[in-house]
């Protein structure tokens, strides 16, 4: 009966007018994440009105399509001009950037679009298979566990900052402070505004990313007048060379990401940004080499980017399943189905089981046209690095204020974007990493709600946040990431002081 | 490095003479350009895909783009304040939610109902009253009976304090005679959190509108008791009102759309005959009973007075609540 | 010891300070637990008693080198900040007057111009990428870039 179902779809995707919506979507979506500031979800928002117009398929397959190419471009702007082009690429930017800087840009995109294609891949499996399974499993999940699990998240930014834990635990600090900003939860009191509306509403992250990272790279650059006569870096080349030793080498490792990114693409409320920061800490935890990571090494990158395709697979099992978003994007995707009078849910299963192979089969596809698109958007990417600096970095200061003003059209975040901007690139230029600052502004809320919930639902009683057995499990996990550096760090020191002594 | 005054001096120039021509081209009959419509909530929300609902149909009315503008934060604050103090041109309408009657007793903005002028309701989903399917409670009776017999104890979600959802609460508790603490508010970032936590046994009670939960009442996760409505919902015919069960309260969300307060009349009634026709079109009804939105119109007059009785009914029990400043 | 990582820790506490003192006017929950200020609290002691330690890190250290990259910026790049920083606060301020097109074109220029690019080709070059931005953006992703009283 599979079986059927399978040649049925693969024949509704086969046709001609899915086919050209898929590879328009596609075209979309790499453009879409290839710019700072405009997000998948947005993309996917904005298609929308589209969608009105189109079969429930291609209205499916445009946003599988959109979403998977989206992730992957975010990794371009990101490597090239340290800018990453979706929040998803955030927490491997310095990597990417750092070898761009030896020259291997080409080299980073290449294994950026066949790991993102393999992750998706793996993603579209475990969608395919496990849906059912994995989303029961998840809808347990309660504010305990969340609080974890974000917990988790805020472990490894320590982690992952390279160099002083002392500096890259108070630029979280300060990502977390920021992440206060704005109204609270439990009492709906708006904290730190000083009577502004725009400040009611928060710090938006989109905003203080691209200052972050972009905003104050060029700050860099134009202080180095010297250098301005000159093209930022040599156009990526030798895309795909050395590509198999790379995959063959952390083979391993590709897998491991993409299940965190799975799993983590099914809880409802964290998706691929989260997904490829836990991935990036697992690995760097994982690794023999974990000083280089920060510094230009491939490993993290192969990592969390397959992570953050998978989560794209993964956050579609409980939107399917239960009608339960496990992204923004599929929170939309939800509200696309109900448009076309299909309500996601068990029933979909057995009502509509062709409609979902169908999308399953435009899963794959989508992973696969991601190879040759990638390839051309990276190769077409590499004009805007032949121009030299003095040309370059007003541009990019153009699209980093257009991004800022795009994600909510107010002019108020491209203040946000410059404050930003003079943050990050004081922090910097003292040694202090900028990448806690993001994680700590996007999972801050994510924290402290969750912590405010499990309270008032037990009263202060802080016991369930152990004694609930996925909950334990997480803190331990925790636990793990704070304790696995600590214990090899001694180790090291306890093996070099006998061997000194 | 004075060397480009010159040139900077004639683009200034250049900048000033557009300025002018702009200005001229300017009077032309409404609605001559692009209009921008705000939706102080997210992208992929209910609001927001009213909102690009209301724009593709409106587009069609009045023959020129309108462009749906998310201006989200501070549960609507940000947006509805921006769309009080757009320009009076009609260019920028806003698509107000039941919010602008809230948020400035709870003093979170300056701006109320008073600061937009009311050009059309298009929407109202009634409150109403979920628990799990694994719960014991069958009908609003036994809920209610658990309730009294142990004030305090049942939690219930689907906002954050002081939310649509926890007032629709706090007047349910009031009118059946009890404290408003005889459920406890667990805040929650929206319904469907808030559902997620009620599956998931964290909470007992969820007063969010039903079709934020049809999804899970299909899948047979979550139990309907009753809608805070005078009339049944025909999505949930089986559902009964509170009236039904003999008490005297009704609550809900409701979305409009609203522009800035000085806006001229021939603006607001060209605007409001487009609405009506937009919201009487198969299209837009289709659309929102495929989202089980309820289709509610009221023209420009009978909303703004509906929304003033709806600010009247917020500020008696938000100050009941401890919740005004 | 390091200057900036001097005045980093001691910006830090005296930022913890500021966000203590101000959490200290937040309400409580009615059940007289804490509410909005714990979270804030909590995160400004944890940021005091890092910027102690970076200051206590520093102090000890013994060299008196002046650390980090060598400052070998001269007064000239240090305007270029001030320029970029600038520009955007210009954006800010006439881009919902003038309209995108025209200011978007004129702060890309007049920054290509000062980081001493050619007066024509800078031109040209802020021309094209503002009219891709403004087709990507307007035009193909609905993106309702300021107007301007012109309306363009």
């Amino acid at each position: 009966m599979m079986y059927e179902y399978l040649v049925q779809a693969i024949s509704l995707v086969a046709e001609p007018c899915t086919l050209l919506t898929i590879l328009v979507a596609s075209i979309y979506g790499l453009f879409v994440g290839a710019i700072p500031g405009l997000t998948a979800t947005m993309a996917a928002a904005l298609l929308v009105p589209f969608t009105f117009f189109m079969e429930p398929l291609p209205a499916m397959a445009a946003i599988v399509a959109m979403e998977a190419m989206a992730i992957f471009a975010g990794d371009i702007p990101a490597t090239l001009v340290r800018m990453p082009g979706t929040p998803s690429s955030a927490a491997y930017t310095d990597d990417c950037y750092a070898l761009t800087k030896q020259g291997k840009a080409g080299q980073v995109l290449g294994v950026g679009v066949t790991c993102s294609a393999i992750g998706g891949l793996l993603g579209a499996l475990s969608l395919m298979v496990a849906a059912p399974l994995l989303a029961e499993c998840a809808m347990s999940f309660t504010s305990f566990e969340y609080f974890w699990l974000a917990v988790l998240g805020l472990s490894s930014a320590v982690v992952v900052s390279s160099g002083s834990m002392v500096k890259g635990a108070i630029a979280l600090m300060l990502g977390l402070l920021i992440s206060t900003v704005g109204i609270d939860i439990t009492l709906g009191y708006p904290r730190f505004t000083f009577g502004n509306v725009e400040l009611t509403g928060g710090i938006n992250f989109i905003p203080a990313m691209i200052g972050l990272f972009g905003v104050s790279e060029v700050l860099r650059n134009v202080l180095h007048s010297e250098e301005l006569q000159v093209a930022t870096s040599e156009a990526p080349r030798h895309i795909f060379s050395g590509i198999a030793t790379v995959v063959r080498r952390y083979k391993m490792g590709i897998l491991r990401s993409s299940i965190i990114g799975v799993v983590i693409g099914i809880l409802p409320g964290a998706g691929a940004d989260i997904a490829a920061w836990i991935a990036y800490a697992v690995t760097k935890n994982a690794s023999p080499e974990a000083d280089k990571f920060g510094q230009g090494h491939i490993e993290p990158i192969v990592g969390a980017t397959s992570a953050n395709n998978a989560a794209l697979g993964g956050a579609w099992v409980p939107a399917l399943v239960f009608g339960i978003p496990g992204d923004s994007i599929t929170a939309i995707l939800i509200g696309v189905l109900m448009m076309k009078g299909l309500r996601p849910g068990p029933m979909i299963f057995e009502q509509q089981p062709v409609l979902l192979y169908a999308v399953y089969v435009t899963f794959i596809l989508a992973n696969i046209l991601l190879i040759p698109l990638g390839y051309l958007a990276i190769r077409s990417s590499g004009m805007l690095l032949r121009v030299s600096k003095n040309y370059l970095l007003p541009i990019i200061l153009l699209f980093s204020i257009v991004g800022s003003f795009a994600i909510n059209n107010s002019l108020f975040d491209v203040g946000v974007m410059l404050v930003m901007g003079l943050l990050g690139f004081y922090l910097e230029a003292n040694g202090v990493p900028v990448a806690p600052v993001v994680l700590g502004i996007v999972l801050g809320p994510i924290v402290e709600q969750n912590f405010m919930i499990s309270v008032i639902k037990t009263h202060w009683s802080l016991w369930e946040f152990f004694t609930r057995p996925v909950s334990a499990v997480l803190c331990l996990g925790a636990l793990l990431m704070w304790g696995y550096p600590l214990f090899s760090y001694f180790r090291k020191r306890k093996s070099s002081l006998s061997a000194s002594g | 490095m004075f060397r480009n005054c010159r040139c900077i001096a004639w683009v200034l120039l250049l900048v000033l003479v557009f300025g002018v021509v702009g200005m001229v081209q300017a009077q032309k009959k409404y609605p001559s350009r692009p209009i921008s419509l705000i939706c102080p909530w997210a992208a992929g929300g209910g609001t927001d895909r009213v909102a690009r609902m209301i724009a593709v149909l409106l587009e069609k009315e009045l023959g020129q783009p309108v462009n749906v503008i998310n201006r989200t934060g501070g549960g609507g604050a940000v947006g509805h304040s921006a769309g009080a103090t757009a320009a009076s041109n009609g260019y920028t309408i806003t698509i107000g939610t039941v919010e602008i009657a809230m948020m400035h007793w709870m003093g979170l903005t300056p701006i109320s109902y008073k600061d937009l002028r009311c050009v059309a309701q298009v929407n109202f989903d009634p409150a109403g009253v979920m628990v799990s399917s694994t719960s014991p409670w069958q009908t609003l009776e036994e809920l209610h009976d658990a309730i009294r017999a142990n004030p305090g104890s049942l939690k219930a979600s689907g906002t954050a304090k002081g939310g649509i959802w926890d007032l629709a609460r706090a007047g349910w508790m009031q009118t059946l005679g009890l404290p408003e603490s005889a459920v406890a508010w667990v805040p929650s970032t929206g319904a469907a959190t808030g559902l997620q936590e009620l599956v998931a046994g964290g909470v007992d009670i969820v007063t969010a509108s039903l079709p934020e939960g049809a999804t899970l009442i299909d899948a047979g996760r979550v139990r309907p008791l009753a809608i805070m409505s005078d009339q049944r919902d025909p999505l949930f015919p089986d559902v009964p009102t509170l009236k039904d069960k003999g008490l005297d309260w009704a609550l809900g969300a409701w979305r409009g759309i609203m522009v800035p307060a000085k806006t001229p009349d021939d603006i607001v009634a060209i605007l409001e005959e487009a609405l009506a026709k937009v919201v009487a079109s198969d299209e837009y009804v289709e659309f929102m009973q495929n989202n089980g939105f309820g289709v509610v119109y009221r023209d420009s007059k009978a909303f703004s007075e509906f929304v003033a009785e709806q600010d009247a009914m917020f500020g008696k029990l938000m100050k009941d609540l401890g919740l005004t400043q | 010891m390091r200057i900036g990582e001097l005045v980093i820790g001691g910006v830090a506490i005296a930022l913890a300070v500021f966000v203590f003192i101000l959490t200290l006017g937040f309400p409580q929950l009615p059940d007289g637990h804490p509410g909005p200020g714990l979270f804030p609290q909590l995160l400004a002691i944890i940021l005091a008693i890092m910027g102690l330690v970076l200051i206590g890190q520093n102090l000890s250290k013994r060299d008196l080198s002046p650390g980090g990259e060598e400052k070998a910026e001269g007064r000239e790049e240090w305007v270029n900040i001030l320029w970029v920083i600038g520009v955007i606060l210009c954006y800010m301020f006439i881009s919902e007057i003038a309209g995108f097109m025209i200011t978007a074109v004129v702060i890309s220029w007049v920054l290509m111009l000062r980081l001493g690019a050619a007066r024509l080709k800078g031109f040209v070059a802020s021309m094209a990428a503002v009219l891709f931005v403004y087709w990507l953006f307007s035009q193909v992703l609905l993106v309702p870039l300021p107007l301007g009283v012109m309306g363009y």
